[in-house]
């Protein structure tokens, strides 16, 4: 595959003889195979180049293609909505997808950065950049999610409970109040340390292949916040989402975040992982999320 | 496929080149009972009590050294040694036909029950020994010698063991079609991770000691001779040297050629600075001394001579 990647860099980009054979590194994750729709990625170097210049991604099987094709025009569409702005390097530049019926990957640029834990302070300076890109695409976005409510019940309706358990759920959360409307924003999905680079105190953000599952604002940074530290989520989101909803152009009121919790609670359970409530009861959803809410 | 190829049997569809020789981890009568689990009570059954057990996997990553060789829907893979198909399965996804030869019957047994069941219909498999091989000349396109080439000299065919693997290595080139490629995945001689690891043979530090020292000690030890040699990188050129492929390509495999997460061109320094410097955990203090020296090509020299396996691919 590497020769046929080789020659589709050399045609789509241009590459000088001088900077031929490109030199490729194989990456994949410790869990990336356990399913065909993982990932497989080359980073592409020039001869005698300290660090890549491309990305490449592709699959095992081109049955799992999909994944590709969707990561690359996930990143397109944030490419396009973040052109021209001080955001336009937080994520790759979708470079150019190539698909034969047998073979499939995609070009992007290279992130610069090296993976880091989070601490304290470096939450604080995530949290202040990913609400400015958040606000850069309020401003360019004039859609909203008006019924709440209704919303609500369509994700706990879709949901893999028995109908049994759907209608306790429900039962809970109307005693939680929520915002009337929320403009709609794209979501990366999966915001976390390991899909983040620093590199010189900016940050990028990798990993695509959620984006835009979900574009209620205020997902990623309670994601965020839940796999940094569970039992502070809560203090974190008191902590941050009133600036974040403020500079996105939202009103909300403070007895609306738990009910918001409960739906950014509830996604992260469906969403990225359809099937996973799967047998579960009800009432553990609820203790599990009063546990760590209320 | 191949219509003319003389068996000395075949048992429950499978066709015998050699007789069956079982070898694994796992005893004879484990895999026998498993392959009873499958037959009568189904594979969800069979997950649930041996999943990890023996040498195989359900995960799709054990071939993802495949990637510098051109394969497509075209391509015929000869996977000696095939066990019970970790390389064969993600292997027919991307060929056009796997022939799959193990020197034990049960294996086999298991990766045809396996391939039928995951619906793969490009999987052939035959019980054979690498040294009976029927195929004809120019046969394949890609032969895949992943954790073989250092059990070759157990044979008893020949005395010494380095001739054992030269007469495989050119039995193979003589199957592999013009322009076809030779995978070996193997590991170093040299590794530092066999400070604290078993050689092939069963003991420890064997590798490390000259050939003659090795079988003396492997005489003293268990009785019989050393015979599973591994090389380092310029023992392994030599070797394919010999059977007339000139120019191998060498790849550092991370964590090992049997789960090639990372793989770095080995003569691309560079690359294995930046691996070190931003792919790798440091999980021991040695990772993390080594990332503090990567700038120093000294150091990467001196590791990736110390590295634990190689994935090397030969063209005919």
């Amino acid at each position: 595959m590497m020769q046929l990647i080789q020659k589709v860099i050399k045609e789509e980009l241009k590459v000088s003889p001088g900077d031929l054979p490109l030199a490729f590194l194989k990456y994949s994750t410790a869990s990336s195979g356990k399913n065909l729709k993982d990932k497989v990625i080359f980073f592409v170097f020039k001869p005698k180049e300290k660090t890549p210049f491309l990305c490449v991604k592709t699959v095992r099987s081109h049955t799992s293609g999909e994944v590709v094709r969707q990561n690359f025009h996930n990143l397109k569409k944030l490419n396009e909505l973040t052109a021209g702005s001080s955001y336009q390097d937080f994520f790759a530049k979708a470079i150019h997808l190539y698909d034969d019926g047998e073979n499939i990957f995609s070009l992007e640029s290279v992130c610069p950065g090296k993976r880091v834990r989070l601490d304290e302070r470096l939450l604080g300076a995530v949290v202040s950049r990913y609400t400015g890109f958040q606000e850069h695409i309020s401003k360019r976005s004039n859609q909203s999610v008006s019924d709440l409510q209704g919303f609500k019940a369509s994700l706990v309706n879709n949901s893999s409970l028995s109908e049994a358990d759907q209608a306790e759920i429900l039962l809970f959360t109307n005693s939680l109040t929520l915002p009337k409307t929320l403009p709609k924003l794209i979501q990366h999905g999966d915001l976390t340390e390991d899909n983040m680079l620093f590199e010189a105190g900016k940050f990028s953000v990798v990993d695509c292949d959620y984006l835009g599952v979900m574009d209620l604002p205020g997902f990623d940074l309670f994601s965020l916040f839940r796999r940094y530290s569970l039992k502070d989520a809560k203090k974190l989101c008191e902590q941050y989402l009133a600036e974040y909803f403020k500079r996105i152009g939202a009103s909300v009121k403070k007895e609306d975040y738990l009910g918001l919790m409960f739906l950014y609670y509830f996604m992260e359970k469906t969403l990225r992982k359809p099937g996973l409530l799967r047998g579960v009861p009800g009432k553990k959803v609820i203790a599990e999320f009063t546990a760590d809410f209320f | 496929m191949f219509n003319h190829l003389t068996y000395k049997k075949t048992l429950e569809g499978i066709p015998f080149f050699s007789e069956d020789r079982y070898w694994g981890k796992a005893r004879k009568e484990d895999l026998e009972k498993a392959l009873r689990v499958i037959e009568e009570k189904g594979w969800d059954e069979f997950k649930a009590i041996y999943g990890g057990k023996f040498d195989f996997t359900f995960e799709y990553n054990r071939a993802d050294w495949r990637f510098p060789v051109p394969l497509s829907k075209n391509s015929v893979v000869l996977d000696l040694g095939a066990g019970m198909g970790r390389t064969s399965i993600p292997i027919a996804m991307v060929a056009g036909k796997v022939v799959a030869v193990d020197q034990s019957f049960l294996r086999m047994k298991f990766l045809k029950k396996r391939a039928e069941r995951e619906g793969f219909q490009n999987i052939e498999v035959y019980v054979g020994d690498l040294f009976d091989l029927p195929f004809p000349e120019d046969s394949f396109d890609l032969i895949v010698m992943n954790g073989v080439l250092e059990w070759v000299g157990m044979t008893e065919r020949f005395k010494d063991p380095r001739e054992a693997q030269i007469a495989a290595l050119s039995i193979c080139k003589k199957m592999l079609k013009k322009g076809g490629y030779l995978y070996i995945g193997i590991e170093n001689r040299f590794a530092l991770s066999y400070l604290r690891g078993v050689d092939h043979s069963g003991l420890r530090f064997t590798n490390y000691m000259p050939r003659f020292m090795a079988n003396w000690y492997m005489h003293l030890r268990k009785g019989r001779p050393y015979n599973t040699y591994t090389y380092n990188v310029h023992g392994y050129q030599k070797l394919l040297r010999e059977v007339g492929f000139d120019r191998p390509d060498f790849y550092l495999v991370y964590p090992g050629y049997n789960n090639p997460r990372i793989t770095i061109p080995y003569k691309d320094l560079h690359i294995l600075s930046y691996v070190v410097q931003t792919l790798m955990p440091e999980n021991s203090l040695l990772r993390k001394l080594l990332k503090r020296l990567a700038g120093l090509p000294l150091t990467l020299r001196m590791y990736r001579k110390l590295f634990f396996s190689f994935n090397i691919f030969v063209q005919k």
